[in-house]
């Protein structure tokens, strides 16, 4: 009988099998640890799986990541090679991104820590026009999120433009590809927004070098993965005033640690990782699809390319 | 020998002079209280100049509103029976007002008010997200600004009603019309944005009763005018949790005076009447053509009707 196997910290993993059994009763479910017997497992739905727990599974025939990156799959050293991994590629997830980008873009142009700042003291600032045109915003990473965040960004009337690894066609966003491409984009990028994949090609993206040929006064988001940015260089262009602000959603150590320096800095607005939010109902259809799928040996949906690692 | 009075506490009078002037270069621009012979005067660009001021402009033809809104001209019960009135339709305006009220609906929708919370309290912790599809919200208004506003909240994958004087066919966004319909628009509202011209049927139009018939817990976003809401009532309906939070950014009194209890309310965020102000670069064309038309004997555009005052 094949089994499927779910780690992801006990409330949620409940939540999840729940969801998944109320929508078909005929699964089996284990939630790790209590593994029961490893060969039963053909299915692994993992969340930052402790390293080595895969190789314990001779039958497994497809890794599920239950969000939109793979990274702590492919930190496994250990993890069993050829075995298709997929990732959550929903649409909600990807409006909810697009949420986030957009509702923070938008905090920190229309300067809602200094509107809080004076409502503290009670004070009625002089009139105070804003423009939409000193807003362009430049994304890294054209993927299947990316790509809709830049859509939703443009819809609502903000000038988009994009770098990805490799050059992508969208419709009225321009793109750009390779190292001299993302020069260009930052010239004229204000509102840096990442969401890359986590690879080693993308880590420590965010730096010195990359802030010093954005204008000066520029903003920084990210929701991609903490090891992208580089924290240090972000506080020092913050001092220097080369970088006005940033919103951050993801963090070199997550849960961000109590005394790390972000968490007081006004310049600094922080979400605590659920830019993409995960609206269970939704994205649990997508795992029994592709659960379906890898039981009559269809394709799967979100299928990751092992040697790019996203 | 015609001439354009000028009057506003908030716009500079040297950068609207500039701005018209590059269309009309023999432009005769008088800023008030120095108006030379009031008779000269033709045209008048205006933002609540005091009552009984346009009396003694007898050839006044046309009087603009630097702002959307005219209520503060029909504050004047002396107006020139003449005198037609129009108001600034500036895209920028709309641009700049959709951003301000997504800014407010996305900070609600993302339990903004919980998350900032934690991050003030160093928390690092999650809460079930709402899913976008099955929030519905609700625009006050569908004219120039409430329609660009309405759509671009659709955009992003609300469930999005509207309610105006007169039917709307707005792709997306469900009509509710007249009196008749109020109530039933309020009932399937969620988070209620109030973008309507201030006019002797929407004053008061959020009051103990009408608020009372939103779905509990909604949420008010308030850019039309202070006098649209019945303050008191608002203050009870959110103590007694039948509204969960506001955002206003206009008030019957401004600037909001220190005393009043909107300032400390931990559920209401008061923003300092910076929604969207017109702007003399990119509204200035505009106005241009109003007074070439009207020093033309020709009627300009976005003319407002005098009995329905909007």
């Amino acid at each position: 009988m094949p089994t499927i196997i779910i780690n992801l910290g006990q409330e949620s993993a409940r939540k999840h099998i729940e969801e998944m059994v109320r929508l078909d009763p005929l699964l089996e479910i284990r939630e790790w640890p209590d593994i029961g017997n490893p060969e039963d497992i053909d299915i692994a739905m993992v969340w930052q799986m402790p390293h080595g727990e895969l190789a314990k599974f001779p039958n497994l025939k497809m890794i599920v990541s239950m969000a939109a990156g793979v990274d702590h799959v492919f930190l496994d050293p250990l993890r069993p090679k050829g075995i298709p991994i997929v990732r959550v590629t929903n649409p909600h997830m990807a409006r909810s991104m697009g949420h986030w980008f957009l509702m923070n873009i938008l905090r920190l142009h229309r300067e809602t820590v200094y509107f809080d700042a004076l409502r503290e003291e009670k004070i009625w600032p002089p009139e105070i026009a804003f423009d939409t045109d000193s807003v362009s915003v430049g994304i890294l990473g054209l993927g299947y999120l990316g790509t809709h965040v830049a859509q939703m960004l443009k819809a609502v009337g903000l000038k988009v433009q994009g770098w990805s690894r490799t050059e992508k066609n969208l419709d009225g966003i321009q793109s750009f590809s390779g190292e001299f491409g993302l020069d260009q984009m930052l010239v004229d990028t204000n509102f840096l927004a990442c969401l890359l994949p986590n690879t080693q090609a993308t880590k420590g993206i965010l730096n010195f070098r990359v802030f010093n040929k954005m204008p000066q006064g520029s903003y920084v988001l990210n929701a991609g993965r903490g090891s992208q940015l580089v924290e240090l260089d972000l506080l020092q262009a913050l001092d220097n005033g080369q970088i006005r602000g940033a919103a951050l959603d993801v963090f070199e150590t997550e849960p961000l640690p109590t005394n790390h320096p972000f968490w007081t800095d006004k310049r600094i607005l922080l979400t605590p990782h659920h830019a993409a939010e995960v609206y269970l109902p939704a994205v649990v259809k997508t795992f029994l699809d592709n659960i379906y799928r890898s039981r009559n040996n269809e394709p799967l949906v979100g299928l990751v390319d092992e040697e790019l690692g996203y | 020998m015609t001439a354009v009075l000028f009057h506003s506490k908030n716009d500079s009078p040297a950068d609207w002079e500039a701005g018209l002037s590059k269309f009309i270069p023999d432009l005769d621009f008088r800023v008030w209280p120095d108006i030379g012979d009031p008779l000269e005067i033709e045209f008048a660009l205006i933002w609540a100049l005091p009552p009984g001021s346009l009396k003694q402009m007898r050839n006044l033809r046309c009087i603009c509103s630097l702002g959307q809104g005219v209520d503060h001209i029909f504050n004047d019960p002396d107006i020139p029976t003449n005198a037609k009135i129009m108001r600034l339709v500036d895209p920028w305006m709309a641009q700049a007002m959709s951003e301000w009220v997504l800014l407010n609906v996305l900070r609600f929708h993302r339990q903004g008010i919980e998350y900032e919370a934690f991050e003030r309290e160093r928390k690092w912790h999650v809460l079930p997200p709402p899913e976008t599809s099955e929030c519905k919200v609700g625009v006050l208004g569908l004219g120039e600004l409430g329609s660009d506003a309405a759509k671009k909240i659709s955009s992003l994958g609300f469930n999005v009603a509207g309610w105006s004087r007169n039917p709307k066919d707005i792709e997306n966004v469900k009509s509710f019309f007249g009196g008749d319909q109020l109530e039933r628009f309020l009932n399937r509202t969620d988070i209620l944005c109030c973008l309507l011209p201030l006019t002797p049927e929407t004053s008061g139009i959020l009051n103990n009763q009408t608020l009372y018939q939103l779905i509990r817990g909604a949420y008010i976003i308030n850019a039309g005018r202070g006098a649209h809401i019945v303050d008191e009532a608002l203050l009870e309906a959110i103590g007694s949790g039948q509204i969960a939070g506001a955002a206003l950014d206009v008030f019957h009194e401004e600037p909001l005076p220190e005393r009043h209890p909107y300032w400390d309310h931990p559920k209401v965020r008061v923003w300092p009447h910076v929604s969207a102000q017109s702007n003399a670069g990119s509204a200035a064309s505009q106005v241009a053509d109003a007074i070439n038309k009207v020093f033309n004997g020709k009627d300009p555009n976005n003319l407002i009707n005098r009995i329905n005052q909007y």
